[in-house]
């Protein structure tokens, strides 16, 4: 190959199109291997592109990109909810940390419907963000269809990045809480503040992030001895309202026997937490609760809540760093969650 | 159709595919005309081939403007934000459209900002819903801002106050902090501070002057220095609450202007070794949905948060608001367990 540029006229920079020609594919293959993506390149086509590209002296341009993209120094964020205090603290945390890398964040909403993730993502991609970061708690089961996939492999062979935050239902790399362990590690903690009779509130929508809290804190259990019945694990609707239902619903012998009830998130503590108090309960003088998140705006809950920290910012870190590589490839990565001891469990 | 020179077109994937204009959009676009699995295929994979993006901008030119409605509103971890945005995706998804939101951190700088970012996206509809600033500048620069969007085919509602011009969702914030005001003094409170917030902020200034007009009204005069600005959140009601007790000062009831900033208060009451209710009363305003957690019950003014915010994209997607769009929003007190009946001394 022995094509030249320049020869009719002045110098420009190299293009991913020229690259492509040279390299004899096309223009989203050679985007995919030069800019990074999850979709696989056959090994020859990839030795060609990088090849070429060397030849050419072409560089991947922050800038040059950005304008292949149309747009722009934003970022759009994909999250199930924003009136869960989890889930605008994560909205928070990114606006923060895309705020220091200079970009702007737009912010949308599925309420864990598929139909409307399609939706948006399919209108965002439009816009060409920089990056489409999608947060949420994670399926069980793998999306039913392949067209969210389709979408966001398109947009990437576009140039734009696609960026995971605690999804395990979407072929591309996430970056996660250590749900399991967070609670194992809490569970133990309250085992060794001598509670010994629990009541777990996990989630009625199947979801992997959720049920690994559940797994992590029966293990927890386990370490220090404590078998868990399995009857005392309830699965009500996923929200505060679900929480405080499912507690105002117990028979009075079962409520009786519980000494803490830990629930999968803050916001569902806080609603076990209503639900006690419905009942004349006192906490945590009668019975003692926890929670998972750590949610900053709920510090000044009275008493405070026993919880699981996880690092919002350095996920959010993560996944801004995500957003603006070129030619990484990232793996999964989880973030440590760790238990915080605090007045709603002071020990038995 | 592209305004981005190199950009590839939708007549350009339409052609390479051997379909019309429209199978093409349809295919790419969405659209509730199916479109045959064959020719579909064909689209998707010229579209690929030749690495087009269904920019928007394209679209707009087509249909005057996108699918999108944007929201710019204060903080996104505010609960006051996330309930309105609540009532105007309601209205979006009925609609067909899908909602976007940024959030400028109540500086007017960034809301210009971001407003200049938001026209990219062609919205159809963009809700101001972040408190709007005292001032002439402010107002010309955002009339201007509001103008360009409105040049590219959306509209631009704004959740303001009665003096809001243009389409606009009037909260009626100096008659509720007023009513709140009378309500307390029937409770038999006399001695007020007041954690105002922003004072350049239009929402937090009726808030503070209704409040303090109305006592005037009843002869408790509340003090200029009793008048507290402050952040307009948990922190700014945490630190000038701190400050104030600090100072000696021994208010029998904090107005704060907004929930969140009451919610600091009460915390810094309690660090302060004293019991918010029982020593000190509180009341705030908004309530907010956190305020299902916090004890003891907190007294405030609510506003029907998601209504306002369903009202907002009514009146930008109605071509000719009627009167039940343009009617003022009014705040009802509601009176719990934070102010309890204050014995005369």
């Amino acid at each position: 190959m022995s094509e030249t540029l320049g020869d009719a006229g002045p110098r420009r920079p190299v293009t991913l199109d020229d690259v492509a020609r040279r390299a004899g594919v096309s223009q989203p293959t050679a985007s995919r291997v030069l800019n990074g993506s999850a979709r696989k390149v056959n090994e020859a086509l990839r030795e060609r592109v990088v090849t070429a590209a060397r030849e050419l002296g072409y560089t991947t341009n922050l800038s040059a990109q950005a304008v292949a993209r149309g747009t722009s120094r934003t970022i759009a964020l994909v999250i199930s909810g924003i009136s869960d205090p989890y889930f605008s603290a994560m909205a928070a945390a990114i606006m923060r940390q895309a705020e220091l890398a200079g970009l702007r964040v737009s912010i949308a909403v599925t309420d864990r419907r598929s139909d409307r993730e399609l939706e948006l993502v399919r209108e965002i991609r439009g816009h060409q963000p920089l990056a489409i970061i999608l947060a949420g708690t994670g399926f069980l089961a793998p999306h039913p269809e392949d067209t969210l996939v389709d979408e966001l492999r398109r947009y990437e062979e576009t140039g734009g990045r696609v960026v995971l935050i605690s999804r395990t239902d979407l072929p591309f790399e996430t970056v996660s809480f250590d749900n399991h362990e967070g609670a194992r590690q809490l569970a133990r903690e309250l085992a060794g503040l001598g509670y010994r009779r629990f009541l777990l509130l996990g989630s009625g929508t199947a979801l992997l992030g959720m049920q690994q809290r559940i797994d992590g804190f029966v293990h927890g259990l386990a370490d220090e001895g404590i078998s868990h019945a399995a009857d005392r694990i309830l699965y009500p609707e996923f929200s505060w309202d679900g929480a405080r239902r499912a507690i105002e619903s117990l028979e009075e012998d079962t409520l009786r026997e519980v000494e803490l009830v830990f629930a999968i998130t803050d916001d569902m503590a806080l609603g076990a937490i209503a639900g006690l108090r419905s009942r004349g309960v006192s906490i945590p003088d009668d019975v003692a609760v926890a929670g998972f998140d750590d949610i900053t705006t709920l510090r000044d809950i009275v008493p405070s809540l026993t919880t699981v920290h996880v690092a919002l910012d350095t996920v959010a870190e993560e996944a801004i760093h995500r957003a603006t590589t070129d030619g990484e490839v990232f793996t999964r990565k989880t973030v440590p969650a760790y238990p915080v001891l605090r007045e709603s469990t002071p020990g038995v | 159709m592209s305004d981005l020179a190199g950009s590839v077109t939708l007549s350009q994937v339409a052609d390479h595919a051997g379909v019309s204009l429209a199978t093409a959009s349809r295919a790419l676009n969405g659209s509730t005309r199916k479109v045959k699995p064959e020719l579909h295929q064909r689209v998707l994979a010229s579209a690929a081939a030749l690495g087009y993006s269904a920019n928007v901008l394209a679209q707009s030119v087509a249909r005057g403007a996108s699918k999108t409605v944007a929201i710019v509103l204060g903080d996104i971890a505010d609960p006051y934000f996330s309930a309105i945005a609540s009532g105007v995706i309601r209205v979006a998804e009925a609609n067909g459209l899908v909602v976007t939101m940024a959030a400028t951190g109540g500086d007017a700088d960034r809301e210009d900002a971001t407003l200049v970012a938001i026209k990219g996206q062609r919205p159809q509809a963009v809700i101001l819903a972040g408190s709007r600033h005292i001032g002439e500048e402010a107002g010309e620069r955002m009339a201007r801002e509001v103008a360009a969007i409105e040049r590219l085919g959306g509209r631009v509602s704004v959740i303001g106050s009665r003096t809001t011009t243009g389409r606009a969702v009037a909260v009626l914030n100096r008659a509720g902090a007023a009513d709140l005001a009378d309500a307390l003094i029937d409770l038999g409170y006399r001695n007020f501070a007041i954690i105002a917030g922003n004072p350049d902020l239009v929402t937090a200034a009726e808030r503070s002057t209704g409040f303090v007009e109305a006592a005037a009204a009843r002869g408790i005069v509340i003090a200029p220095d009793r008048v507290i600005p402050s952040k307009f959140s948990r922190d700014g009601g945490y630190e000038s609450v701190s400050a104030l007790l600090a100072s000696g000062a021994r208010p029998d009831c904090v107005f704060a202007v907004a929930d969140v900033v009451a919610v600091g208060a009460m915390a810094a009451i309690r660090n302060a070794g004293l019991v918010p209710g029982r020593d000190i009363a509180v009341a705030g305003f908004d309530d907010i949905q956190m305020l299902q957690d916090v004890t003891p019950s907190l007294t405030t003014v609510a506003l029907p948060l998601a209504e306002i915010g369903a009202r907002s994209l009514e009146l930008a997607l109605a071509d000719n608001p009627d009167a039940s769009l343009t009617a003022p929003i009014e705040g009802r007190v509601v009176v719990r367990d934070s102010t309890p009946p204050r014995r005369a001394d």
